[in-house]
């Protein structure tokens, strides 16, 4: 992890990650053991702040929470924890409880797992996830590692069965759209998917014949672990935006399962260029070809160059990767990133905004993916924009997706919207 | 029980040494966040300093005192804030931005995001410590923004690994050209979010505010929450001009010398009693600037006693109450039209401890029922108007909670009322009752002042006229709690606390 200082940071802590995520997942009742505050910070920064995401059946301030204060920590707060776990339970009926701790509890050092044990029922279990921890992206892996070692046990392969790793509710402000367009062309192959936020079970996370990470990154550390444990094949395969990248993703699911998806390709293409071809005359008409320039996660980041450059033949720039990305995986997508000559954007890793921002105003392209964060940057170099990356609070996200073949659609009509905007 | 209260500075011979922190307000004010019953017993209970509750022993999420301390200080011009801290404890300030922003824009400016640093301490610093990070960030922060303060915030994981964060700006300040504030506010300490209002206003008075030039002897400091829109502010504003006065709204919006002079003031008043209360207080003890906060100008009857207040002490008696005299009289007809065809709805508010003195009071003007009150804390601030309350309105169903929705749907399934007034992340909670609901705060509605009640009571009838889309929503929310909890006592978990 790069330790740096950030001005204006694009993700929110462990905690932010786990907590967004959980309360993606049905019937699951978060439990923090943290300070008082903590639920309400990351539910207005990660959740409200990802196009304004709202509370969900148990988000918000509905969230159970220990609240703990100068007491517990200073006494300690393992009674505190207790009691508020068999409190929740008799008010709340979930499927699954999961107490996520904060700085304060770990730092004094709370023996939660020893709660837990005093607990008969299983459906409880817990993930360290103190902010101190490390980012939302790191927050996501602590919780399904969690889920991994509390809940899922070894089953029988389900030879049709694939789990849906490295999309983060709320971190990707458009993970619903994403993952409903990521099931619905696995569906077209013939598989059933498996994103932990549908109607699928952690249970069954054992079951699957294959893992696939959609993230150059984030979730990798799951699939290996799986992989470890219960021999489940994984590949790792960036979002795909577009025709090419889609049927490229198909094609590698196809491979590693022994599917053929031509068919399935080929149809989708057609029907995307379909509709690509209603704006072919906006596009050729007004000399659509930007120099553009991407302010997001490695994720978005990958995604985003490969379809603008390959699919709509725009010029890159930047990519200003914000995800604090592990070492480990810098060089994979340097690589993701490198195109021809002419066309290959500069790469630049910082979470640090000011950083980032420098690089983009020497630069000064003319059109930027990034966040809200962006505005007065852009408004700054007079470049156009479009919210893609968190944070997004200037527009409302409710199950829109980029992914995809439908994703690339959507894409386009929101680019090219920015660009009509003032007419 | 004596409770002792460290005073905010150290005496010497020459002079008053500030401290960096306040005592918190359960401590200071004997603030509580339990109570549940009826307001008279409230009001007889708290007189008798008998509240009992400390605490739930089961509880949500809610606010901490470092989230209300970047909201007093977000949007002061020429600023940057740094949170020493994890980085997801300014994860909000993305969301204060959309405040900060729509703030600016309402008041004709071209919205600029505010700027803010992370110290983004992790596991090593949490052992470690996290000075040679919060150093790197305040250069950073004076290089990169030119700014005229840096206010650093700290944080549990600061507070609770000791970090001395005086100490650190002791030593960086003369290489930064911004001046250094710390901002005490360790969410764990206080389990009165409002404190992080006093540890806020502490950097500013030992930092930011000045020895006055001269004093100006129209000029009023009006002490603004973000929660204020601008429209709130020009219906006071149109009232002191009446009175002769000029208003300097901070510290939201303000620059940093209307701040810092606003020792020059002839009064400080405020929009929000329990925003201001330490601030206004000190500014009188350190500048001689005296203050009216009683109220909160939102209801007829208590704008009349906000403009009283102010009259007294800058012996505007009868100026004031040929104000009021007119204003009410402008105002009359329009309320008699309102209230024809809100009178008698039953409504129940929830708020923060001010505006919950506030709203229900504007609603009672409009012919509204109060059935029922909650306030996010309790204490001194409100005791009076509480009191004043409840013997306006009768003997109403009244909660001291800070926030805790649980408590909430089980007290809205007995009471029923027709009209849900609630805070920012709460409502949505009554409205999946399918109870039809009115935020208590929305920047772009004016509440304050005589026209305010004009405002918000027009809002009412909308509201009235069509209340479908909380209807349709709950039919189709799943309810959190087990039925069993409905008909249980709503404070069932309220609980003492031996250690304190």
């Amino acid at each position: 992890m790069n330790e740096e200082i950030i001005e204006s940071p694009r993700f929110s802590c462990a905690l932010g990650g786990a907590l967004s995520t959980i309360t993606a997942i049905k019937d699951t009742v978060p439990i923090i053991h943290a300070g008082p505050g903590c639920g309400v910070q990351v539910f207005y920064g990660q959740s409200f702040t990802a196009g304004f995401r709202g509370s969900g059946w148990i988000g918000g301030v509905s969230v159970p929470s220990t609240n703990t204060y100068e007491k517990e920590v200073v006494f300690g707060g393992e009674s505190r924890l207790k009691e508020q776990i068999e409190n929740t339970i008799e008010l709340i009926d979930g499927d699954r409880y999961v107490v996520l701790t904060g700085c304060t509890s770990e730092l004094i050092g709370d023996d939660v797992s020893g709660i837990l044990r005093e607990f008969e029922d299983k459906s409880i279990i817990y993930a360290e996830t103190a902010g101190f921890r490390g980012s939302s992206y790191i927050g996501y892996e602590i919780l399904l590692d969690a889920f991994i070692d509390q809940i899922v046990k070894e089953k029988p392969k389900e030879e049709k069965l694939v789990n849906i790793f490295g999309i983060i509710p709320s971190q990707d402000v458009f993970w619903e759209g994403n993952l409903a367009e990521i099931e619905r062309i696995l569906n077209l192959v013939g598989l059933e998917v498996n994103t932990i936020f549908n109607d699928k079970k952690i249970e069954d996370l054992s079951a699957a014949a294959l893992n696939i990470v959609v993230s150059p990154w984030a979730g990798v550390k799951i699939a290996q672990k799986l992989k470890e444990k219960f021999e489940t094949p994984y590949i790792i395969n960036p979002l795909p935006i577009g025709v090419t990248e889609t049927n490229l993703f198909l094609k590698n699911v196809g491979k590693a399962l022994g599917i053929d998806v031509s068919e399935v390709t080929a149809k989708e293409e057609e029907r995307t260029y379909k509709s690509i071809d209603k704006v072919a005359d906006f596009i050729v008409d007004f000399d659509v070809q930007l120099r553009f320039a991407t302010i997001s996660d490695s994720n978005y980041a990958i995604a985003l160059n490969k379809f603008l450059v390959n699919e709509l033949g725009w010029i890159p720039s930047l990519a200003l990767i914000s995800d604090d990305v592990p070492e480990d995986y810098r060089d994979y997508i340097r690589k993701e990133l490198n195109f021809k000559k002419t066309l290959s954007p500069e790469v630049i890793f910082s979470s640090d905004s000011g950083k980032l921002w420098d690089a983009l105003e020497k630069e000064a392209p003319n059109f930027i993916f990034g966040s809200s964060l962006d505005k007065n940057l852009a408004e700054k170099i007079g470049a156009g924009r479009l919210s893609v990356s968190f944070p997004i609070t200037d527009r409302i996200v409710i199950d829109k997706g980029y992914a995809g073949y439908k994703g690339a659609i959507s894409l386009i009509e929101d680019t090219l919207s920015e660009i009509a905007a003032p007419f | 029980m004596v409770k002792r209260v460290d005073k905010v500075y150290e005496s010497t011979d020459q002079e008053k040494v500030y401290k960096s922190t306040v005592p918190v307000r359960e401590h200071r004010l004997d603030t509580t966040i339990a109570y549940g019953g009826t307001a008279s017993e409230l009001v007889n209970l708290a007189s008798k300093k008998c509240l009992k509750a400390k605490d739930r022993a089961f509880s949500q999420t809610t606010f901490c005192q470092e989230w209300l301390a970047m909201i007093t200080l977000a949007t002061i011009k020429d600023t940057v804030i740094i949170i020493h801290a994890p980085v997801g404890c300014s994860s909000s300030l993305a969301c204060i931005s959309i405040f900060n922003r729509f703030g600016q824009i309402t008041r004709g400016e071209t919205p600029s995001t505010g700027k803010w640093f992370s110290t983004n301490l992790t596991d090593a610093e949490a052992i470690h410590g996290g000075e040679t990070k919060l150093k790197e960030a305040i250069l950073e922060a004076d290089k990169r923004h030119n700014p005229n303060a840096i206010f650093i915030y700290s944080s549990c994981v600061s507070g609770i690994i000791g970090e001395d964060i005086d100490a650190i700006i002791r030593k960086i300040q003369e290489e930064v050209s911004a001046t250094v504030i710390p901002v005490y506010c360790d969410g764990f300490k206080s389990k009165v979010w409002a404190s992080g209002y006093d540890g806020s206003f502490q950097g500013v008075l030992n930092h930011l505010i000045k020895e006055p030039r001269e004093k100006q002897d129209d000029l009023v400091n009006i002490i603004n929450p973000i929660s204020f829109g601008r429209v709130d502010e020009v219906e006071v504003e149109r009232l002191l001009n009446k009175l002769g006065l000029r208003a300097n709204f901070i510290p939201n919006f303000a620059t940093t010398d209307a701040i810092g002079y606003s020792s020059e003031a002839v009064l400080t008043t405020t929009l929000c009693p329990t925003f201001s209360e330490y601030f206004a207080k000190e500014l009188k003890e350190r500048f001689q600037v005296p203050y009216a906060q009683k109220i909160i100008p939102v209801g007829l009857g208590n704008t009349d006693l906000w403009l009283r207040e102010i009259g007294e002490l800058l012996n505007k008696e009868n100026e004031v109450e040929k104000v009021i005299k007119e204003e009410r009289e402008r105002v009359e007809p329009k309320i008699i039209e309102l209230k024809e065809k809100l009178q008698g709805k039953k409504v129940f508010v929830s708020a923060g401890q001010s505006r919950a003195i506030g709203i229900p009071n504007l609603l009672a003007d409009l012919g509204l029922e109060i059935i029922g009150v909650t306030a996010y804390h309790y204490d001194e601030v409100i005791s009076d108007s509480f009191a004043n309350l409840e013997n306006r309105c009768g003997d109403f169903c009244t909660s001291v909670a800070n926030v805790q929705p649980f408590e909430q749907t089980n007290i809205l399934n007995k009471e029923q009322p027709d009209i849900y007034f609630g805070h920012m992340g709460e409502s949505v909670w009554a409205a999946k009752q399918g109870f039809p609901t009115a935020m208590i705060f929305n920047l772009a509605l004016l509440y304050t002042g005589y026209n305010g009640v004009i405002s918000f009571g027009s809002r009412l009838l909308n509201l009235i006229n069509n209340p479908s889309f909380n209807k349709r929503l709950a039919e189709h929310s799943k309810p959190i709690y087990r039925e069993a909890w409905l008909k249980e006592n709503p404070f069932k978990y309220h609980k003492g606390e031996e250690l304190e």
